[in-house]
């Protein structure tokens, strides 16, 4: 089943245990400079904004690397980056529009998010996120969540007009 | 070790000097950190007897082994410092993201000494540190300072910056951070301001690593899944913050009303948690790594008290509201939002306003030493004044030095109501005794943190006693000083004690370094870290003669309401206490009980 | 006839802050309150045979607890308040 890491930023407190749990997760130290999911934070607005890969359908990414080192999971349709391929050429980088693959100088190699699919498939922020602005879902059942909140918007909607 | 980076970065601000030094391990295992490690740095560096506003004092920014980790809230860092206001030990906590900030630069300490001849920030870019002019923003609001200071910088630094207030070395000076967090009590921003440190700018890309790493994380998961059960952490604080108390001290009839006078505040609902949530609150907020978010963000959208910020939370909103008589909210939050870009602790603000209140309305201040009338419930007074002391311009010059000042330079200082120099909180220790206990023989003066016995007399937690008796509440004392003081050092946020207890934070504290902790051990640390408090004060000159309460608390019965005729009963309660305590009869340790504690 | 408040998540659950009720002990109070309110509402107060481990009752600002508990008398001009606790401590305001 494709999954998907729905971002709520309306739930987000802007605390970063993601940003830690990602670190410690894949580096195995506390570090959120490395880590692959950002709270951007804008005090004087009071909004709090996680980015991480999107797990683009045609990933750019993917497409440009001439080593052909990401690949996408069959299972979950994230892509992950294959360490002995990667040559660090840093092409993945310049096309990613989003900021979302970056190279680490002292590996030598791009990372990115793959929904902790490098270590065992379950997503560390997820788990640290209290407030629930990170879920990891089934892909149609996250979509039919939105189809089900429009309707319900709608269903307001046309009770306000038809009483 | 794991959790510290083992590093502590001497500054010298009379030389202009920068020095990194190792964090002595033995000296960190024995005080865990922050609060502790601090208190342990400053006592063996300065004499208790200095000025406090002199080169000579030194201003101690300390982080614990859990700050900068997944540990639910590890984001805490604490000033500590001799204060000003009180001639004792202070210790003021903080969250945001600053304490994070300095550990990700790779420190576990920054020791700032002397005096800069002119003003400067601290710019610490990654291990690369800065002594750098400060004359750009010197005079500057806390939040214009952060903005032009990342512009100077980094976008992405985080800043720690005293306000107008502590440059002016007023004795309610705090350190903000985070814009809107504050380390606030005990004058330490005066500390600051008198050593020319306009702020301390951070942005670090290093690691904090843990000595277990899976285990670490494995408790963490269970902390954050337990404060997400309780009721407390997931429900009640996100959802009214801490000022969800107004209401329930109102109706205990211990809610310290217009200085003191009453235990009931007739518009405390008008000010309440409720409200705030109906009206202003725009959303909750959480420092870093904070699974509990009872930060309020929130916006007063119109009219004359128009602005936007965080807060009110309890303690702000009772010291600049229900202590003044004031229950306008937006005005209340104005003025909390003045405290913040201003750099003064809400609390003691709040508690001079109100004392220059009672003795204006009891005629001991004329009105030509204000400028104006200053009656309990003015708003526009209460806005007023706290501008006025944020630049301690006019009658603010006096007011910013706090109530006790204020009272004494008026010849009335019973009229102050506090312990040390230090205001009361907002507990009315009539109303509950353990609080007048803690609040007598808190080591930084009147204080709700050091102690916090509401626990078993409001919420019966985890045992309920009746608030208006004395038994018992030396021994409760006693033991919540102690984790207390455990818990600040370790960098996470007492608020986690809503939810988890010490035998829940221990498995963290020693995944974490190591270094074979026990949960005992933790609490004896708790109480060494209290007994050394005490010892710095004994030998700045305070004495047992100073843990007491004023005269009203003590003698005066509360006017009406549910605690009516009720008094401070400290002599019930305080020499039990010293007992406890392994003290002799005059409040000072006894050699056994320094050499248990590994003190002597 | 006595006064009960509601604070904080019970206000919000009560949709109301204040009800009036006749009842003459605390445990026909909290009865009355399942009737008034719902009986939903009811169940998250008390057992049905003692209060739920989180409610606090207040009859004048004295905790039941420390009077005569759910026997605790009530007089016409009695003001009640209930409101949640934690399940542990509360650190500080």
């Amino acid at each position: 089943m494709a999954k998907v890491l729905v971002i709520h930023p309306e739930r987000c407190t802007a605390c970063r245990a993601c940003e830690l749990a990602c670190s410690m997760k894949h580096y195995g130290e506390f570090n959120p400079s490395r880590s692959r999911i950002q709270v951007n934070i804008f005090l004087e607005e009071a909004i709090y904004i996680p980015t991480t890969c999107t797990q683009c359908d045609q990933a750019w990414c993917a497409k440009i690397c001439p080593t052909n080192a990401i690949v996408r999971d069959e299972a979950t349709m994230a892509y992950k980056v294959l360490d002995d391929k990667c040559v660090g050429c840093k092409m993945c980088v310049l096309a990613c529009p989003f900021g979302s693959i970056v190279l680490f100088p002292e590996k030598g190699k791009a990372e990115k998010c793959d929904h902790c699919l490098s270590v065992d498939g379950d997503p560390e922020c997820v788990k640290f996120c209290t407030p629930k602005a990170l879920e990891y879902l089934d892909e149609d059942s996250e979509v039919r969540m939105r189809q089900m909140a429009t309707a319900l918007k709608l269903k307001e909607t046309f009770k306000e007009v038809t009483v | 070790m794991g959790g510290w980076q083992g590093q502590i970065l001497r500054v010298n601000l009379t030389r202009g000097t920068c020095k990194k030094e190792k964090l002595d391990p033995k000296l960190a295992r024995a005080y865990i950190g922050g609060r502790g490690l601090g208190t342990r740095i400053l006592y063996d560096e300065i004499d208790p007897k200095v000025d406090p506003l002199s080169a000579n004092n030194k201003l101690i920014l300390a982080t614990g082994p859990l700050t900068g980790t997944n540990a639910s809230t590890g984001g805490r860092y604490m000033v500590i410092t001799k204060s000003p206001l009180t001639g004792a030990i202070a210790c003021s906590n903080s969250g945001g993201y600053i304490g994070p900030e300095i550990k990700f630069c790779g420190y576990d300490f920054l020791v700032f000494e002397g005096r800069a001849k002119t003003p400067v920030y601290l710019w610490l870019n990654n291990d690369k540190v800065e002594i750098r002019p400060a004359d750009k923003v010197w005079g500057k609001t806390t939040h214009e300072t952060e903005d032009r200071l990342k512009a100077e910088t980094h976008q992405e630094a985080h800043v720690c910056a005293i306000g107008p207030a502590g440059e002016a070395l007023a004795l309610t000076a705090c350190v903000m951070n985070d814009k809107h967090r504050a380390a606030g009590r005990s004058g330490v921003g005066a500390v600051m301001g008198s050593k020319n440190l306009k702020a301390v700018v951070a942005r670090g890309t290093q690691p904090v690593k843990v000595a277990r790493p899976k285990e670490f994380m494995a408790a963490c998961l269970a902390v954050v899944n337990k404060l997400k059960e309780s009721p407390v952490t997931s429900g009640g604080l996100p959802k009214y913050g801490t000022p969800i108390l107004v209401n329930v001290i109102n109706a205990h009839g211990f809610l310290p009303t217009r200085n003191f006078q009453q235990g009931q505040f007739e518009g405390a609902d008008k000010v309440s948690g409720e409200t705030i949530a109906d009206t202003i609150l725009i959303k909750n907020k959480g420092c870093f790594a904070c699974t509990i978010a009872c930060a309020r963000v929130s916006e007063v959208k119109e009219g004359k008290y128009k602005g936007a910020g965080e807060g009110p939370e309890y303690e702000s909103d009772w010291a600049l509201g229900i202590a003044t008589g004031v229950s306008d909210l937006p005005a209340v939050t104005k003025a909390n939002y003045l405290c913040n870009e201003l750099g003064m602790d809400t609390i003691e603000a709040g508690v001079a306003v109100a004392t220059a209140m009672e003795l204006f309305e009891k005629g001991h201040i004329p009105q030509a030493d204000i400028g104006r009338p200053l009656r309990f419930g003015d708003a526009d007074a209460l806005v007023w004044l706290i501008e006025e002391m944020g630049y301690r311009r006019g009658f603010g010059e006096l007011v910013a030095q706090g109530g006790y000042r204020v009272a004494e330079k008026y010849g009335h200082p019973e009229l102050f109501m506090g312990v040390k120099k230090q205001a009361f909180p907002a507990y009315d220790g009539r109303g509950a005794q353990g609080m007048a206990l803690g609040y007598a023989t808190s080591n930084r003066g009147a204080c709700h943190l050091r102690g916090y016995t509401i626990s078993v007399e409001v919420f019966g937690i985890p045992k309920k006693m009746d608030p208006f008796a004395t038994q018992g509440k030396a021994e409760v004392s006693k033991l919540f000083q102690d984790v207390t003081a455990f818990v600040d050092s370790t960098g996470m946020c007492l608020f986690t004690t809503f939810g988890i207890g010490a035998e829940d934070i221990y498995p963290m504290l020693e995944h974490a370094t190591g270094a074979g902790y026990t949960l005992e051990e933790c609490l004896k640390v708790g109480e060494r870290i209290w007994n050394l408090e005490r010892l710095f004060n004994l030998k700045a000159g305070l004495s047992g003669k100073d843990d007491t309460l004023p005269p009203r608390i003590l003698h005066e019965g509360i006017p009406a309401g549910p605690a009516k005729g009720m008094v401070g009963k400290l002599a019930e309660m305080l020499p039990e206490y010293y007992k406890l305590r392994g003290w002799d009869g005059s409040g000072v340790p006894t050699k056994a009980k320094l050499k248990e504690l590994a003190l002597a | 006839m006595p006064v009960v408040t509601f604070l904080g998540e019970l206000r919000q659950a009560a949709g109301r802050a204040e009800v009036t009720l006749e009842a003459d002990t605390a445990a026909r109070l909290l009865a009355a309150v399942a009737a008034a309110i719902g009986p939903g509402f009811a169940d998250r107060l008390w057992t049905g045979e003692g209060l739920q481990p989180d409610v606090e009752v207040l009859v004048n600002g004295r905790n039941i607890e420390f009077l005569d508990r759910l026997d605790t008398r009530l007089r016409p001009a009695d003001r009640v308040t209930i409101f949640f606790s934690g399940l542990r401590g509360f650190p500080g305001g």
